[in-house]
């Protein structure tokens, strides 16, 4: 196609020429154009009057479409929508059941009708579909929420719920109790838990108090959840006792990685393999690991120990990481509270105390982290979490690593294609390697019901909606709910069926999150960069396996520790300045309560209130002070030659 | 209230007047000394002290703003503050926001190596009611580890571990207060039991599990 400019050119020429053919060439060309233009600005409108009949028709069917409930085909009918991401396993479908069933009671017991919508959201379009629907007010009544960084929706969109948490839930009342068993086809055997939880405060029924529905920066309670998570390592039981059992015989009992015993002196199979299943330890994890990969070199096949993804990945960093790094509180907690804050660990590592070259906790806590990562799929870093759940559920895998949020999905994949087996993860057994400093599992007392639902301020059916809340987190329903999610229940008399047991919260462990190797920002990208690329090394030809751990190791520390000394400071004063974003929220909050105390006097839910905000906000104003005090501490302690070549700031 | 709220709002740092809030805070306090916010005027004053010892500028940094900065300046700065905590407190013991005013303090003496009055206030503050689990898990530990590591009254320790033990199981420090309280019981082992706590002033009364 010739440029404006080179039409331009010819026209002129063949003016001056005289020359008509050009001219006509030209002309002709340029009407082409010109219908070429037309009918692609027609077709472009035509495909967005498609588009826009499309939507309106989507919406008005959806608008005029009959109730899916029998019940109420004609009526005209409060409508409760709520929405989700939890797209998992059997959720959608168990969710849709409990809609229905709450549609029931409400008919039979109250007689009353009501329509209950469920709006399914994929996760990755969730915030920003979440956030479209509250800036334009059509958001549903009920938003399943996020955690902290949806401080500012919550305090702009949410309706706290703190003054309804201490009033009892009407599903908890043993006469309703005894219905819903109805409703549910539980039958009439008695249950000695019939009722235990009524006449109890809504948040006393929680297995957390109902912490996880509190937010800590606004000082109120605002979601409803629903069920508590926990990270579990799950194995195919068949894959591990095929393997094993192919050990056992090739090498007459002796234990994997071992060498070949006396068959007369070798153990029964059972008592061989009764360690590994699951894995007792983490050596026994880390035998149990090799033998699946010599079993499958022996065998041809195509089979990995671990199922790996970033997300898996993230799964045994969250853990083990936890685990390594939390003897570094000693010393380092400035204000005795048991945990750390920004500032602490900063001044931490520039005043020596913690120096990331030689620093033992973390170094076990990379290196076990590496000899994980060598056991899972080769390129697992450009995999996708559903690739992973994939290749467990295929058999290609023989374990995996995820939240029980996963429970659900991975049950409903394998089906009956082989038994799984869930487990925490291994700790080292006393006298194994890193046994000095693994020595507790990580706590999951801090760990809160998840799945939490919040009020909306443009709810038509506040009432109804929490209603319908109720009915969701009452022990009858939300076993029930749970049972069908298979995840473990938020409602704290709710029973779990065995597989479940193994996703209870562990309470015995040491305090996770306490080390963190960046700030924020640019330590952070920095960080995750050359972590990457440690644990995706691949070990040169000739290179002893020892002295490439060692190798790549310090390669990766010594230069993230010269990253961190240049750009932990200006990460430092980036997330300094936004400390007090808390505070302000709070603001509107406290002087509605000071109003509130002036006009009536302090009762004593204003009173709680009142505190718990001003709690909160002095502790904030004190600490963002004092972090201010230790980053000019940890700053001037840093050594003379960093401090001269960097300036005396970030 | 309002008006020194609105100056003292922390990030609207362009448009915050620490010296105009400091004096509404002291009007509040000197025409309505008996008035109902008095104690958050009182609190609000003592971290505006705070804050004007710890985050003096913010344009130096390291060895320039130590030395800009010096100690004594910061300890006049603390000791203003602490006085007028300890001041009204003893004028108004009881007042709506005790138990925030006694954790402040306690903070205060404790950056002042006063570890001793240090776990005084936070018990106090813990008698006034502190009303969220997490803040009392928090103020527990704390009181307990000081005791430990700077007092040396294992005893003490104990049983302010022993107290997230049987009171908060759900924080996170559940299992370190557990190991902590038997790593104190084996240091004093003539210590009282937990349940014949209650003769002294550092002695916890258990509330439970109850609400925020």
């Amino acid at each position: 196609m010739r440029t404006p400019l080179e039409r331009r050119g010819e026209r002129a020429w063949a003016e001056t020429a005289g020359w008509d053919a050009v001219r006509k060439r030209q002309q002709a060309a340029e009407r082409q154009a010109t219908r070429g233009r037309r009918v692609r600005n027609a077709l472009g409108l035509a495909i967005l009057a498609g588009a826009f009949v499309w939507a309106a028709t989507h919406v008005a069917s959806r608008v005029l479409a009959p109730t899916e409930s029998p019940l109420l085909e004609g009526a005209e009918v409060p409508v409760v929508r709520f929405c989700h991401w939890q797209l998992e396993g059997r959720n959608v479908q168990a969710l849709h059941e409990a809609c229905r069933l709450y549609e029931k009671v409400q008919q039979s017991e109250f007689g009353r009708r009501v329509r209950v919508e469920q709006l399914e959201i994929p996760e990755r379009a969730y915030e920003q579909w979440v956030r479209t629907q509250l800036i334009g007010r059509t958001a549903p009544d009920l938003i399943e929420m996020l955690g902290t960084p949806w401080d500012n929706l919550v305090v702009r969109y949410f309706v706290p719920i703190t003054d309804r948490v201490d009033k009892p839930n009407p599903y908890n009342s043993r006469a309703l109790d005894r219905r819903l068993a109805a409703a549910l086809g539980q039958g009439p055997e008695s249950d000695a838990r019939e009722g235990a939880l009524e006449g109890v405060p809504w948040r006393e029924t929680y297995v957390d108090g109902m912490e996880g529905g509190w937010r800590v920066n606004l000082q109120d309670y605002y979601g409803m959840p629903l069920s508590v998570f926990t990270i579990r390592a799950f194995a195919n039981r068949n894959l591990l006792a095929e393997a094993l059992r192919w050990r056992w015989e090739a090498k007459a009992g002796a234990p994997p990685g071992g060498a070949a015993g006396d068959a007369a002196d070798a153990p029964d199979f059972e008592t061989f393999a009764r360690p590994y299943l699951p894995p007792r330890d983490l050596g026994s994890f880390f035998d149990l690991a090799r033998t699946i990969e010599e079993f499958a070199a022996a065998r041809g096949r195509k089979l990995v120990p671990i199922a790996g993804s970033r997300y898996t990945e993230k799964m045994f960093r969250a853990k083990y990481w936890s685990m390594a790094t939390y003897s570094l509180v000693d010393g380092a907690d400035a204000n005795h509270d048991g945990l750390l804050t920004d500032a602490e660990r900063l001044r931490a590592v520039f005043t020596g105390q913690v120096d990331y070259r030689t620093n033992a906790p973390i170094a076990a806590g990379h290196e076990v982290l590496f000899e994980i990562t060598r056991h899972f799929n080769p390129g697992f870093m450009a995999a996708q979490r559903d690739q992973a759940v994939f290749l467990f559920a295929q058999g290609y895998a023989a374990m995996i690593a995820t939240g029980t949020w996963d429970a659900g999905s991975i049950y409903e994949q394998v089906g009956g294609d082989f038994d799984i087996l869930a487990f925490d993860y291994p700790v080292p057994a006393p006298g194994q390697k890193y046994s000095d400093v693994f020595r507790h599992r990580v706590s999951e007392a801090g760990e809160t019901a998840g799945f939490p639902f919040g009020l909306t301020k443009f709810s038509r059916h506040p009432d109804l909606a929490i209603d319908f809340m109720h009915f969701l987190t009452s022990r009858r329903v939300n076993e029930w709910l749970n049972l069908k999610f298979r995840w473990f229940p938020a409602n704290r008399e709710a029973r779990t069926d065995r597989m479940l047991e193994a996703f209870r919260p562990k309470l015995d462990g040491v305090t996770g999150g306490i080390w963190q190797m960046h700030i924020g920002g640019d330590t952070e990208r920095l960080y995750l960069n050359r972590y990457e690329a440690y644990i995706g090394r691949t070990r040169p030809r000739g290179l002893a396996y020892d002295a490439f751990v060692q190798e790549a190791y310090e390669k990766f520390i010594e230069g993230y520790a010269a990253d961190y000394a240049a750009k932990a400071p200006s990460d430092f004063v980036s997330k300094w300045r936004d400390g007090y974003s808390g505070v302000v929220q709070t603001e509107v909050s406290l002087a509605d309560i000071r109003g509130r105390m002036l006009r009536a006097g302090p009762g004593d839910a204003l009173r709680t209130n009142y505190v718990s905000l001003m709690l909160g906000q002095a502790r904030r104003i004190e600490s963002h002070a004092i972090d201010w005090l230790e980053f000019q501490e940890a700053l001037a302690a840093r050594p003379r030659e960093v401090q001269a070549r960097k300036g005396a700031g970030p | 209230m309002a008006l020194a709220r609105q100056a003292d709002t922390p990030d609207l740092e362009k448009d915050r007047d620490p010296k105009r809030a400091r004096e509404l805070y002291e009007r509040l306090l000197r025409d309505w000394p008996e008035h109902i916010l008095t104690d958050e005027a009182v609190l609000r004053l003592a971290l505006l002290s705070i804050q004007e010892a710890y985050i003096p500028d913010t344009a130096v940094w390291g060895d320039m703003w130590i030395a800009r900065f010096p100690l004594a300046e910061r300890d006049r700065l603390e000791t203003e503050a602490a006085r007028r905590l300890e001041e009204h407190l003893k004028k108004r013991p009881g007042g709506i926001l005790a138990a925030p005013m006694h954790v402040t303090l306690g903070n205060l003496y404790e950056r002042r190596g006063r570890w001793q009055e240090a776990v005084n206030a936070w018990i106090a503050a813990d008698a006034a009611g502190i009303p969220g689990l997490g803040d009392r898990a928090t103020l527990y530990h704390r009181i307990a580890r000081v005791a430990e590591l700077k007092l040396g009254q294992y005893d003490v320790a104990a049983r302010w571990y022993e107290r997230i033990v049987t009171d908060i199981r759900r924080d996170a420090r559940y299992y370190v207060a557990l190991l902590a309280a038997e790593r104190c019981r084996a240091k004093a082992p003539s210590a009282p039991a937990p349940s014949a706590a209650g003769d002294d002033a550092s002695a916890p009364a258990s509330a439970g599990e109850g609400g925020r």
